[in-house]
Order: C-alpha cells, then sequence, then structure tokens
C-alpha cells in the first residue's frame, strides 16, 4: 500500500477510534480498529510494515490513553510484527483463518495489557477482567476483522506479492 | 360505350346543377329534402366527430398529463430539495436548540455555586478499552491543570489527568485507577470510591456499622482537593457485608450517564468567592452539608 494511505489511515483511524466508535461499544467495550489496521498490514504487507505501523497507532493512542506512555507501543508493535510472522505460515487467508487470527491477537495483547495493570497497579480481579474487558473486545474485534476481510480484502483482491522468495516455509510449498 | 358513360356523366352533371340552382333559387326546399337527404351524412358524421372528439380529448389530457408531468417532475425534485434541505436545518435547529439547553443548565449550575468553574466540551474518549477517560477541549491555556475535578451539573465526572495547552485528559469516576473521597448522605458514613471493571463504580472502606440502604446517596465528602464538599456522585447499589471483613463496601450507580456526556466543568478553583449568590438552592450539593 501506499505510504501516503498508511499515513491518512493511521492519522483518521486515532479520531475515528476515540469518537464515532463509542455509539458501537457494548457494555463500553469498542472495537480495537487500530488492531484490525496493525493486523491487515502485518499480514499482508509483513512483519516488519506490521511493526512499523503498529508502533505508529501505539504511539499515537498511548498520547491520547489514559495509560502509561509506551503500554500500547509495546502491544501494538509486537501485534505487527506478530501478525506479520503468522502471515507467512497461512498462505490462502478465508474470513474464518481472519477472524481466528484477530482474536488470538486480541486475547494476546489484551493478556499483555493485564499483566501489565496487574504489575503496575495491582488488585484487578483476572475473572472480572477477563469477562468484561479481554474476552468481549477479542470476540468484537474479532467479527469487524471478518467484516473487514469480507468487505475490503475480498473487494480489492488485496495480495501478498512479498511472500514469493520468503525464506520461510508457506503451507504451499 | 365510352360515349354512353361520357353522355351519361354529362347528364348527371347537368341534373346536379340544376338541382342546386333550384335549391338556391327556392329556399324551401332547402328546410326538407335536404334535410332528409343529410340527415343520415350528419348522423355518420357527427358520430365520427364525436369519436375523434374523444380522442381528441384523450389525446389533449394525455399530452397535456405528459407536459404537466415534465413540469411536476421538475417540481418534484425541488420539492425534495427543499425538503431535505429543511429537514437537514429542522436537525440543526433542534440540535442548537438542545445544545443552548446543556449550556444554560451549565451556566445555571456554574452561577449557583461559589467555587470558580471552566467550562469544556468533550471531543473524545479513550481509544483502549482499558482506561475511561475523556478528552476535553481546555487545556493549560484555559487554567485548566492536573489533579483539577471535573463535574456536570448531574455530578462528579472525574479529574484531570493529563493536560496541555489546548486540550486536557479526564479520568472517569468510573476507572479503576479513580478514588474519590466520599460519604453517605443519609448516615454520614465515609469511604473511598473507586470505578470497577464494569464501568460502574463502587465505595469502600465503610464501617461494618454503617447501615446502608439501596438508593442512599453517596456524595464527595471534600477530604481530597479536587472536589468540594457535597456534590452528588452517585446512589447506592447491591451492599457487601461480609462476617470476616474489616470494611463494608456497595456498588455505587453513578449519577451521571458518561455515554452522553457532552459538557463538562472543570472546577478551577474551591477557595474562591465563597459567598454563596442567591439562588444557590438550585444546587443538589447545597443540602446536605447545611443539614450537617
Amino acid at each position: 500500500m501506499n505510504r501516503w494511505i498508511y499515513a491518512v489511515l493511521v492519522l483518521l483511524l486515532l479520531p475515528i477510534q476515540t469518537t464515532w466508535l463509542q455509539a458501537v461499544g457494548l457494555h463500553a467495550v469498542k472495537p480495537d480498529l487500530a488492531l484490525l489496521l496493525i493486523y491487515f498490514t502485518g499480514f499482508y504487507a509483513g512483519e516488519m510494515k506490521g511493526f512499523m505501523i503498529g508502533w505508529l497507532m501505539g504511539a499515537l493512542m498511548d498520547l491520547f490513553s489514559g495509560g502509561p506512555f509506551g503500554l500500547q507501543i509495546a502491544t501494538k508493535a509486537t501485534v505487527g510484527l506478530l501478525s506479520g510472522l503468522l502471515g507467512r505460515f497461512f498462505l490462502n487467508a478465508t474470513g474464518a483463518l481472519t477472524m481466528g487470527l484477530v482474536l488470538l491477537l486480541s486475547l494476546l495483547s489484551g493478556l499483555f495489557g493485564y499483566f501489565f495493570h496487574e504489575l503496575v497497579l495491582g488488585e484487578i480481579p483476572f475473572a472480572e477482567a477477563f469477562r468484561w474487558t479481554l474476552l468481549p473486545e477479542a470476540l468484537y474485534n474479532s467479527l469487524v476483522g471478518g467484516l473487514v476481510f469480507w468487505v475490503v480484502v475480498r473487494r480489492l483482491n488485496i495480495r501478498r506479492p512479498w511472500l514469493e522468495g520468503s525464506p520461510f516455509p508457506s503451507k504451499a510449498e | 360505350m365510352l360515349r354512353q358513360i361520357i353522355n351519361y356523366k354529362r347528364f348527371i352533371i347537368l341534373l346536379l346543377t340544376v338541382l342546386f340552382v333550384a335549391v338556391l333559387l327556392f329556399p324551401e326546399l332547402q328546410k326538407r329534402p335536404v334535410y332528409f337527404l343529410g340527415r343520415p351524412v350528419v348522423f355518420l358524421v357527427s358520430g365520427l366527430q364525436k369519436g375523434l372528439a374523444r380522442t381528441s380529448d384523450g389525446f389533449a389530457n394525455v399530452w397535456r398529463g405528459y407536459i404537466n408531468l415534465i413540469s411536476v417532475q421538475r417540481e418534484n425534485g425541488v420539492l425534495k430539495q427543499d425538503l431535505a434541505r429543511l429537514q437537514s436545518e429542522n436537525l440543526r435547529l433542534q440540535e442548537a436548540a438542545q445544545a443552548d439547553e446543556r449550556l444554560r443548565l451549565l451556566l445555571d449550575f456554574k452561577k449557583a455555586n461559589a467555587y470558580s468553574m471552566v467550562p469544556a466540551s468533550v471531543i473524545g474518549r479513550d481509544p483502549s478499552n482499558w482506561y475511561r477517560t475523556l478528552t476535553i477541549d481546555k487545556g493549560t491555556r484555559d487554567g485548566v491543570a492536573i489533579d483539577m475535578g471535573v463535574i456536570n451539573p448531574a455530578g462528579v465526572v472525574g479529574r484531570v489527568i493529563k493536560t496541555d495547552p489546548t486540550l486536557s485528559q479526564v479520568l472517569l469516576v468510573t476507572d479503576r485507577n479513580s478514588a474519590v473521597a466520599a460519604l453517605i448522605q443519609r448516615t454520614r458514613d465515609e469511604g473511598l470510591v473507586q470505578g470497577t471493571e464494569r464501568g460502574l463504580a463502587r465505595i469502600k472502606y465503610l464501617s461494618l456499622l454503617a447501615d446502608l440502604k439501596e438508593g442512599d446517596l453517596v456524595l464527595t465528602s471534600g477530604l481530597t482537593g479536587n472536589f468540594p464538599k457535597g456534590l452528588p456522585i452517585g446512589t447506592l447499589g447491591r451492599v457487601t457485608k461480609k462476617d470476616l471483613d474489616l470494611f463494608q463496601q456497595a456498588e455505587v450507580v453513578p449519577s451521571v450517564d458518561f455515554s452522553k456526556l457532552e459538557e463538562v466543568l472543570v472546577i478551577t478553583s474551591i477557595m474562591e468567592d465563597r459567598s454563596p449568590p442567591a439562588g444557590r438552592s438550585s444546587s443538589p450539593a447545597a443540602g446536605p452539608q447545611n443539614k450537617k
């Protein structure tokens, strides 16, 4: 994707995340559009781009979030890197695969967030955090991720030319 | 044969001419025989005329309808545009009226309270699901500083945790990192209101002897510097009292609807201007503390 498109997406996504998405929140949990952008970038453009977009998105989110600066950078950059690496092992992306991977990465990033908060703040019951934040967020992200896959990726027929000549073994090989 | 036909034709022409002249010369003849001769012709022609007239009327109607349809279509388009414009204008005016009403309430509330406040608009929420914060459009340039209390006419909203020259971030009372010193209006028992994972709040460290009931009003106690005493935080929900615990705690249903929050007031100083203006009774904060 063109770097200008990335720039526009990165700059546009945060205002949308902090304003419009409140309207679609379920029990005060809203989908994480930043995580989805990072996942799709990592999966379709490679781990380096995923990492970089994750870092940028994380930094922007940290600026507008109530948490300590750096938490979102670490989480989102890791998601970008992981989605790129996962992308190398799945040659044929499907809606179900997208939903599954987004669910997994959302849960991982949520757990990372939980353990960070537990370490710094303490006193957060895991069951409560899992039930009211981690799981609903992961499920919501997974659903929206599937929707994005069917509406955007399938329609635009986005491919992964960078996989050709990959040093990593892919499923087809 | 041809000659006979020609002669016959000549005879007919001659006869017709004589008849014509006779009719012209004798007007009486115009009335009866011509009438009887012309009657079937007139009947036939008039029938055709009527038929044609009907068709003509229908054709004219179709034509006029078509012409009208074009103009009606044009008019319909214009009217639709007008309707859309008026609907949008109506919506804008309704929105303006609602904003006006909200701002009027905010202004009344500000006037009714002695402490100095800065009004601000909510321009965003926390991008993550881990924190419950708001971004407001007032910052250090407007006198907003970290730890200042944020309220609205319904009650306590939160406190400022980050500032920028033009923006500030407010941690809501429903965030688990938030803690506000509070008291129960009816029993005067003091505790600490903290946010929960579910986006609600709970009051902790209440004495085991406290007689708490669902629906009791929870107010700020004024022990922390951010909020003056007596501002509503919410009402008590389920009370949890365990035998082995040192304290009891209860759920607090916030009095502010955080999902619909659009304008807030930042308390910049609670020490300024202590003389209460007339009409202070509109503040829900006034009642309980005066009774004490």
